[in-house]
């Protein structure tokens, strides 16, 4: 397993930074989310994601993913997978079959893709995935149930296509998830010597500063941000989806 | 083919990182090993494996630091 960064965590980051902080941290893998600060699109300039490529290996550090999230460009996604060398995390507002249809119609034309499944996964849904043939990235998400029962269904209805974790949570709001289930599932993806990889992001923006920080980053967010204070660390059940899936 | 165990402890609350260890430990048969991941030097949990399972365990660094270390935890006997 290796561990990264989504680019989810410092959203307004630029590659260079962006590589940056991650190699600070200790981080071997980066997952570029569509429309954040990194500025690769599916329309991207060859050179471009290759400049972030070499940029991102010079550190050791893998890109593990792109997640799209917008729909009607496909074979632009496409070629830019095959550039990265990186699947196309197929996100959206779609449900599982649609997600699965686009997904194998890209897999077709020679592009890697994941099919995103979120929270607490439906056994059916991990099926159908899983039969497609087709690499899939689960969101964990520790508020919705414990994550070494929602893992269950991924690791024995999907024949070991799972292939990309991104736990919303841990960095700076690890001590906020104790007794969710975060030790049970790191224990179970051991023992089972999972092999993808298991990104870092922000479980909802109101811990955005808290990740600033805790990734070291200087600056502020914007207006009013340059006080000094953080915002507080709210327990988690208090906690909105706002930005959740960003 | 072998498989690589790898156990991160990076994103795990503190209170349930040993736990976890130890757990993960117990699941390995004689011969079996995990690779420990962890943001410092995990000096205590070694005291901790010596106290609990003394002669049950190898342990042996791969890289130490400076942001990342690794260890090799081979279970020995049971």
């Amino acid at each position: 397993m290796l561990l990264g960064l989504s680019s989810g965590a410092a959203p307004d980051a630029g590659p260079e930074e962006l590589v940056e902080i991650a190699a600070r941290r200790g981080f071997g893998a980066l997952e570029l989310n569509e429309g954040d600060g990194h500025g690769l699109t599916p329309e991207s300039d060859r050179r471009a994601v290759l400049a972030l490529l070499d940029r991102a290996g010079s550190a050791g550090i893998r890109i593990s993913g792109y997640r799209a999230l917008r729909t009607g460009h496909d074979v632009a996604l496409a070629r830019l997978s095959r550039t990265l060398g990186a699947p196309v995390l197929l996100d959206g507002p779609a449900d599982v079959a649609s997600r699965v249809t686009r997904a194998a119609t890209m897999a077709a034309a020679g592009a890697e893709v994941a099919v995103v499944l979120r929270g607490t996964v439906d056994a059916d849904d991990a099926a159908l995935a899983g039969s497609a043939g087709l690499a899939l990235a689960w969101d964990a998400d520790p508020r919705v149930g414990a994550l070494d029962r929602g893992l269950e269904p991924l690791l024995h209805r999907t024949a070991g296509t799972l292939r990309h974790i991104r736990l919303l949570g841990g960095g700076p709001e690890a001590a906020l998830q104790d007794g969710m289930g975060v030790g049970a599932m790191m224990r179970r993806l051991a023992v089972e010597g999972y092999a993808g990889t298991l990104v870092l992001a922000p479980s909802t923006a109101r811990f955005r500063v808290a990740w600033r920080k805790w990734l070291g980053r200087r600056g502020g967010w914007g207006c009013g941000s340059g006080t000094g204070e953080d915002l507080p660390m709210v327990h988690l059940a208090g906690a909105t989806s706002e930005g959740a899936n960003r | 083919m072998t498989t690589t165990r790898i156990l991160d402890v990076r994103v795990i609350p503190p209170r349930e990182k040993h736990p976890t260890i130890f757990d993960t430990f117990n699941a390995l048969a004689p011969g079996e090993s995990f690779v420990l991941v962890n943001d410092h030097d995990p000096k205590p949990l070694r005291y901790q494996f010596e106290f609990e399972h003394a002669g049950e365990f190898e342990w042996q660094y791969l890289e130490q630091g400076p942001s990342v270390w690794r260890v090799e935890i081979t279970r020995t006997a049971k």
